[in-house]
């Protein structure tokens, strides 16, 4: 089984691919050399009365002979792994660039744990799929039809014999195996859930322990695991059939060939060198259709996998939208060609100069998010001018979010425009653009690295002490001073555990560094206690002085002293005007 | 690990394994005879044509015929029941393995399982006892076949040919053991490095996956790619290096066997030629050497593996240490806690069940380990039959560490915790938490239906106790939309529940204990300020003489209590009701007006 996906992938690197074919069918064709070389040695010894040294000669060519086979499969396997290489490592870029075309919005709505399998471990199984499989593919096409050119002349009887029950194992294999394939898939399903069961009873222990539960769960798990090993015996006394015919086949084969062998060299119809050399070939004659049985998984692995990879990079196109064709990409995998951006970036025009400030205009955008209502925005108009400060406030899924995200360019609307001092935000050159934001998010990550990397990231140029200065001023210097190694206090994964609140300070000092003229907080002491609110609210009221900002907030307090509020319900503004005024009307607040 | 504490790691997985030694036995010597009946097969027919071109009479050779069919039919068989018997005793010993580390586990948890990010742990610990399923068929069964069946051909060459035997027996601890040690050696530095650089990069791409947003926002998505790409590339260029030396090893392996053959008929021929075999049996040795060496192709593996169960053991031994006795060992252990020790007779409908027990904490002190800062100190607190008591803090005050105390998830280290007088440690934990209800932070919702998680907490409850707990916690409505009602899936730990929806099933449960203590951490968490009211409304009309410990941030609802407790960084700061409380304008009263802040301008 070849995907055509996966073909087009190793034609790419065509030398890796004719090395290994060359390796497998050269140490493929010294087998029968080597085995009428054996021959010819038992036959001159046992019947012809010759010594070992006489035959030296022939020793020394079998020996050659041997270590040439073993060298060229080496080679054939290294080439293939060589290959399995660079497709693996061509595939993993594509994935990744493909998450950064799909946007965090929209591959959040993938599950983040899954595309990491997929880009590690996924693709990793692709190794044995074009290191092992693919070259015993190319051998098992191949080396039996060399092998009965070379029979039939000397022997029909064992060539009919081995032609007629090779094409037998593959077809009982696939047969039985199709079946079996069904069933082992349902038993690796119920192996999930088992281990899913486990898993969640483990997570959950404290909450069995308080119920009372967990000494009880320990027999819930004997009793699982034994329901599970008696269906899969069950199923798997059918599924080893396939490897039962398959043995069979070729063993019983083997004997009828000996016999077949044994019986003319009686009635003195064949030579016994000839019998010797087709009894030494009809194993090896078997076994590339054997290996290839054993690589069998391999196969579905890497098959499965590479769906997964292809129908992430190239998914089906939705009925009557734009289809993305994966045939014309065969060789800009990943280039990318991502839907909802109207031209290329040829035609994009340099974003505004920051200096001057930032002016937005929103006018009936749309925004249809799919079937969900949450977030969407139903011509949502408003104009903000440089230097003003706006605060979104509203029920959450109304759409506060959404305003920041078309603004990160993390989403492109479905209706209306965005002007940012007068140009469509759909014209603007988007990496340069977003180098005049700063965003603080409602649950910022927090990267592997140092204190010093995360406030620091996307390379913000800025000297040390002006970094040092900037966090004091935002008040981040207790919460870094306290920590073990201070800026270079390893975070994230791998190194210490943030409290949500110590992660939103780093954001807070990441967007101070950045210095550019619009900032965009959303929620950015949603999940701060009070009295650490206080403090970073104080931060935010500095690092906002002079800036174009666009706050969402679903407390009140966090936005009381911007110019301006927008009350954000279903996608539209239902109510607009300084805090004071709108605390004192009798609206949504 | 060094190489006595591998030992240690070893033969405590044997013992582990130990019920099961001879299923294992059998399983591993149909393997090998699955193996030897290949041999046979090629050694057999290699005597009939050996014999049949000195073409005697027809008859001497059905012997020789009937052993080729004989050994053709039995070597599928035979691999079929090897194939069987592993499968069946690698099952078994899952069962085994998870079933001690669960009940290894349990006695010791939460304690031993916090300060790590836990999904990771979990997921480590599934992928470790998956590991080690496989160290019997891979680690035990494939050496000892091997052994077997080298042992057994060289023991047959011996009658016919001891130069071949011993050959044989060279080259396959050359092929079986040399080779594959060798490359491990080879590989060592690399294998190390491949496995620092590859959970570097799993990192990496993890931090790009969930830091996109950030990324893109800070225009770094593109040199984070480029780093993780080369870091890619690296870890390919050495696995390939790895592979490479794994495949030579195979490559070795099959050279040796085919050295194997001609070593046989090599030193056969001198024998032939000096008159001491007979040239019938010259093919015989060699093909019989040769087909020996299939049982060593799995010794490669068998190496690998081996240290990567160590490893994964290792990791799950110490989680579950052995003989160390589990908190709850200290005492006699109750009865098997299968329903929770609470009485089973019907609830009377207004009274929780059992008798309202009397609590106190007296000058506790805690830390969380050695190095930490004290969790709580100094901390008194007397819950008298009925009491409604409260504490409130801000996060990390140590609120929550009162409850983990009481429930013996940890030990303390010095003062009282005593039940109706008696101390709490010398009390089975199973007993304690009997009388306990507990609302904690965050509960885990279980991949199971609605119906399942809330029965949970009294799995013999009747049809109308489960009703009447989901009106008290306001979850009949909501049950009564799902296209499933009570039987719908909530997903893993309740993904397709909503916060508000998790907490009211959390509440749920609670309802259902019908305890006489409850203990509430935080029970608007996730609640809309309507649901929150409600709640405590229907909590406090349902608590009558149930003592009700409460513990919030968020400071609403607690004019009716009979003490406040105010925690500052592990001390009780302030203590008394709600209006002296008010009244003495310290940490309570600015808490409060914070609090007051955010009502009023709250949207």
């Amino acid at each position: 089984m070849i995907d055509k996906n996966l073909w087009r992938e190793a034609g790419r690197d065509k030398r890796y691919l004719w090395a290994t074919l060359v390796g497998g069918l050269g140490s493929g064709a010294l087998v029968p050399a080597q085995a009428w070389v054996l021959a010819a040695i038992v036959s001159a010894v046992f019947l012809h009365g010759a010594t070992a040294a006489d035959l030296r000669n022939q020793f020394t060519i079998l020996v050659a002979l041997v270590a040439m086979r073993a060298l060229l499969g080496w080679l054939e396997e290294w080439f293939a792994l060589r290959l399995a290489r660079n497709v693996q490592l061509r595939l993993r870029e594509a994935v990744l660039e493909r998450m950064e075309a799909l946007g965090p919005l929209r591959l959040r709505e993938e599950q983040s744990g899954e595309l990491l399998h997929l880009v590690t471990e996924g693709i990793e199984i692709l190794h044995a799929y074009f290191g092992k499989y693919l070259p015993q593919l190319f051998k098992t096409g191949l080396i039996p039809i060399l092998f009965l050119g070379l029979i039939f002349p000397r022997d029909w009887l064992t060539g009919l014999i081995l032609l007629v029950t090779a094409p037998l194992l593959p077809l009982f294999m696939m047969l039985i195996g199709k079946w079996a394939n069904r069933e082992t898939n349902k038993q690796w399903r119920l192996l999930a859930r088992m281990t899913g069961y486990l898993q969640d009873v483990l997570q959950g222990l404290a909450t069995l322990k308080l119920l009372g539960q967990s000494a009880a769960q320990g027999e819930k798990i004997a009793a699982i695991s034994e329901d599970f090993r008696r269906v899969s015996l069950g199923v798997l006394r059918i599924a080893f059939l396939s490897a039962l015919t398959l043995e069979l086949f070729s063993t019983l084969s083997i004997a009828i060939v000996a016999v077949a062998l044994g019986l003319r060299l009686v009635e003195g119809g064949i030579d016994f060198q000839t019998a010797f050399f087709l009894l030494l070939l009809a194993p090896e004659f078997y076994l590339p259709i054997r290996s290839l049985g054993a690589q069998y998984h391999a196969s579905l692995n890497g098959l499965a996998a590479a769906e997964r990879v292809y129908s992430f990079l190239y998914p089906p196109a939705p009925a009557g939208s734009r289809a993305e064709e994966p045939a014309g990409q065969g060789s800009e995998v990943g280039q990318g060609s991502e839907a909802g951006q109207p031209a290329g970036t040829a035609g994009k025009k340099a974003p505004p100069d920051g200096n001057d400030g930032i002016g937005i205009v929103f006018t009936a955008v749309r925004l249809d998010y799919g079937d969900k209502r949450e977030g969407a925005l139903a011509g949502l108009s408003f104009s903000l001018a440089a230097g003003e400060k706006i605060g979104l406030v509203g029920p959450s899924g109304g759409g506060k979010s959404s305003v920041l995200h078309l603004l990160l360019g993390f989403i492109q609307p479905d209706g209306g425009e965005i002007l940012i001092n007068g140009t469509d935000i759909r014209c603007l050159e988007p990496e340069a653009w977003r180098r005049l934001i700063a965003w603080v998010p409602q649950k910022p990550w927090v990267f592997a690295g140092s204190i010093r990397d995360n406030l620091l990231l996307g390379g913000a140029e800025v000297t040390e002490a002006a970094m040092r200065q900037t966090c004091a001023d935002m008040g981040l210097a207790d919460f870094i001073a306290g920590m073990p190694e201070g800026y270079d206090t390893r975070v994230g994964q791998g190194g210490r555990a943030l409290s949500g609140g110590q992660a939103q300070l780093l954001a807070v000092g990441r967007a101070a560094l950045r210095r550019a003229p619009l900032l965009l907080l959303d929620e950015a002491t949603a999940n701060l206690d009070l009295v650490r609110e206080e403090a970073v609210q104080a931060a935010l009221w500095r690092l906002m002085r002079g800036k174009t900002v666009i706050a969402a907030a679903h407390r009140l307090q966090t936005v009381a002293r911007m110019d301006r509020i927008l009350v954000l319900q279903r996608g539209r503004v239902s109510e607009s005007g300084p805090p004071a005024e709108l605390l004192g009307r009798d609206g949504l607040l | 690990m060094n190489k006595k504490e591998k030992r240690a790691v070893f033969l405590r997985l044997l013992a582990l394994l130990r019920p099961y030694r001879s299923m294992m036995l059998g399983a591993a010597a149909s393997g090998a005879a699955s193996v030897l009946a290949n041999a046979g097969l090629l050694a057999a027919a290699a005597v009939l044509i050996s014999a049949a071109a000195l073409q005697p009479p027809l008859f001497d050779l059905m012997l020789l015929i009937a052993a080729v069919r004989f050994f053709g039919v039995s070597r599928a068989a035979l691999r079929y029941g090897e194939r069987y018997f592993t499968h069946d005793v690698t099952f078994r010993i899952l069962k085994q393995i998870r079933v001690w580390f669960y009940r290894a586990l349990e006695p010791l948890a939460p304690a031993n399982l916090q300060s790590r990010s836990a999904g990771e742990l979990f997921r480590q610990i599934t992928a470790d006892i998956e590991t080690l399923q496989f160290f019997y068929l891979r680690v035990l069964a494939a050496p000892f076949a091997a052994c077997v069946v080298v042992l057994l051909c060289a023991g047959f060459l011996l009658f016919y040919n001891p130069a071949a035997a011993a050959a044989l027996l060279l080259l396959a601890l050359a092929g079986g053991i040399g080779a594959p040690l060798l490359a491990r050696r080879a590989t060592g530095g690399t294998a190390a490095e491949t496995a620092r650089l590859w959970d570097a990069v799993y990192k990496e791409i993890t931090d790009y996956i969930q830091g996109l947003a950030e990324l893109t926002a800070c225009g770094a998505a593109g040199a984070k790619r480029a780093a993780i790409c080369a870091a890619l590339g690296e870890v390919a260029r050495l696995r390939h290096k790895i592979y490479a030396l794994d495949n030579l090893t195979a490559c070795l392996i099959r050279l040796f066997s085919h050295l194997a053959l001609i070593a046989g008929v090599f030193f056969g021929a001198g024998l032939v030629a000096a008159g001491r075999l007979d040239g019938i049996f010259l093919a015989m040795t060699g093909l019989a050497a040769q087909a020996a060496f299939e049982a060593l192709q799995p010794m490669p593996l068998a190496l690998e593996y081996l240290d990567e169960s160590l490893t994964a053991a290792a990791r799950l031994f110490a989680l579950a240490p052995e003989d160390e006795p589990a908190p709850a060992a200290a005492v006699p252990p109750a009865a098997p806690a299968a329903p929770p020790a609470a009485p089973t007779a019907p609830p009377a409908k207004a009274g929780p069940d059992g008798a309202v027990p009397d609590i106190r904490w007296q000058n506790v002190c805690f830390a969380y380990g050695p190095e930490e800062d004290f969790a709580l100190r100094d901390f008194s607190l007397h819950l008298p039959p009925g009491a409604k008591k409260a504490l409130v803090g801000s996060s990390g005050a140590g609120k929550s560490t009162v409850l983990a105390l009481l429930l013996r998830f940890w030990p303390y280290s010095a003062g009282a915790i005593t039940l109706d007088g008696r101390e709490i440690s010398a009390v089975a934990p199973e007993e304690v938490r009997a009388c306990l209800g507990v609302l904690s932070q965050d509960p885990w919702i279980f991949h199971a239906t609605m119906r399942e998680n809330i029965l949970l907490a009294r799995p013999e409850a009747t049809e109308a106790d489960l009703a009447a707990a989901c009106r008290l916690a306001r979850l009949d409505d909501f049950i009564s939309t799902l296209p499933a009602g009570w039987e719908t899936e909530v997903g893993e730990n309740g993904l397709e529940l909503s916060g508000g929806q998790r907490q009211r099933l959390a509440l749920a449960r609670v309802f259902l204990r019908n305890s006489p203590v409850v203990l509430l951490d935080e029970a608007d968490q996730g609640l809309d300020t309507l649901t929150g009211a409600e709640i405590r409304a229907s909590l406090r009309e349902w608590a009558g003489g149930r003592t009700v410990l409460t513990i919030t941030h968020s400071l609403s609802g607690l004019e009716d209590m009979d003490e406040i407790l105010v925690m500052d960084e592990g001390r009780v700061v302030e203590r008394g009701r709600h209006s002296e409380l008010l009244a003495r304008e310290g940490l309570y009263a600015r808490l409060r007006r914070l609090a007051d802040t955010v009502k009023n301008y709250g949207v």
